[in-house]
């Protein structure tokens, strides 16, 4: 080849404007697109595990699993599934997405990706203990979210286990207590076998998450009973 | 005192078009025997080099003066090579998804030994490096050929340094193995 051909060709395609620079604008244009995309897909992340979180806390099964086994399958069962598979979608985007940077490129991919989990996790966590998702709720049950927020803390996404009680103790008598919340009242009988994680100590207006079987309509036998915080201040099921 | 191809690429930025003639005259030579090495002396090397210069002038906006300029047009040359690879049949599949990225590999260090092999690496290089794939036939060009450290290699493939290391290493066995087969 004659060296000088190849450069010929190309700087007559500049003089005749056939090969043209694209101007500066172009790739700062490209980078804030970038940019905006992870920060889209971060913030949707964040917000997504911090709404599972909160769900979880409000429907109670976040507490199940320290009635042991059978508390983590109720725990499981519950999760919302396909909206997990939906967040690993958003985190292989995401991951995708912040290659294009040198700092993560240079980083065997398992790192980032569980670099990105863990920022995702943390924020999420971080999230729950601002009163943001209560406003939200707020604002769902007054019809003000718009879509696709809408219904999302009226309707949880979440798996309803049949095992799992939530509700505020308006009566104590000898081995059994009584709850109500939105479905109604029920009577929660509590025997020597029953888990007590966190002790036996209950009064009225403590609010309980019970798991175990109804014997009858009303009646829950408890394997594990458990005080839990109210998520918000307006937290009084009963009250509703 | 010479203008370095970073200074050069300023003042293309600036508007001095003129001058990417300078860099095309510093480059085309060794993107051609990149291009010969690394498609395995396929008839269209000129015209996908000539390609390469046509895209790092249009994209010359994006380059950060603050770095090193060859690693960059090497990673456009890069680009170009792998599309034209995955426009070959039989080499659809050499750069799908590749485990060497996924997990933390120890980083290579040069042994005395390895030194000593080294001419003999570069005899087989020469001989045998169309038998291997292309994954380990890139970074061994680069390496060997281009003199570029793991880093730069790093930045051109987009690929962890430590995955640069295991590359070569496996690259380098590959090579020893065919020379071997050939000896037989």
């Amino acid at each position: 080849m004659n060296p000088e051909s190849l450069k010929d060709t190309i700087m007559k395609g500049i003089h005749e404007g056939r090969v043209q620079m694209r101007p500066r604008w172009h790739f700062v244009l490209l980078s804030s697109l970038l940019f905006v995309g992870v920060l889209v897909v971060c913030i949707t992340l964040v917000y997504a595990v911090s709404l599972i979180v909160y769900l979880l806390h409000a429907n109670g099964e976040w507490f199940a699993p320290s009635f042991g086994l059978r508390g983590w399958f109720s725990f499981l069962y519950s999760l919302p599934w396909m909206l997990m598979v939906l967040l690993a979608l958003f985190v292989l985007i995401l991951e995708i997405l912040v290659r294009q940077y040198a700092f993560v490129y240079k980083k065997p991919l398992i790192t980032s990706v569980l670099g990105i989990v863990g920022i995702v996790l943390v924020g999420g966590f971080l999230i729950t203990l601002t009163p943001l998702h209560n406003r939200m709720a707020h604002f769902d049950h007054d019809g003000m979210l718009p879509p696709p927020l809408n219904g999302l803390y009226r309707q949880p996404p979440l798996g309803r286990s049949p095992d799992l009680y939530r509700g505020m103790i308006v009566a104590i008598t000898s081995g059994q207590v009584v709850a109500i919340n939105r479905e109604g009242t029920t009577t929660i009988l509590i025997d020597p076998r029953t888990r007590l994680p966190y002790g036996s100590t209950f009064d009225s207006g403590d609010l309980v998450i019970v798991i175990g079987d109804y014997v009858a309509t009303g009646t829950l036998h408890a394997f594990g009973i458990r005080t839990v915080e109210p998520v918000n201040d307006d937290d009084v099921p009963s009250m509703k | 005192m010479e203008a370095t191809d970073e200074q050069i690429a300023q003042r293309i930025q600036q508007g001095e078009s003129e001058l990417f003639g300078e860099l095309v005259e510093r480059y085309q030579s060794k993107l051609m025997r990149y291009a010969r090495k690394f498609l395995a002396d396929s008839d269209d090397s000129k015209d996908i080099v000539q390609d390469i210069f046509i895209k790092t002038y249009q994209n010359i906006q994006s380059f950060d003066t603050s770095r090193k300029f060859s690693p960059w047009i090497y990673r456009i040359a890069h680009n170009e090579f792998v599309n034209a690879l995955k426009k070959r049949a039989a080499q659809r599949t050499i750069f799908t998804f590749d485990i060497d990225t996924i997990l933390p590999h120890l980083a290579a260090t040069d042994t005395a030994d390895s030194a000593a092999l080294e001419r003999d690496l570069r005899t087989s290089l020469e001989e045998h490096l169309d038998k291997l794939d292309a994954k380990y036939r890139e970074p061994l060009i680069l390496y060997y050929l281009e003199s570029m450290d793991y880093k730069e290699i790093s930045d051109i493939l987009q690929i962890p340094v430590s995955t640069v290391g295991v590359r070569l290493a496996r690259g380098r066995s590959m090579l020893q193995k065919a020379a071997a087969n050939t000896i037989i």
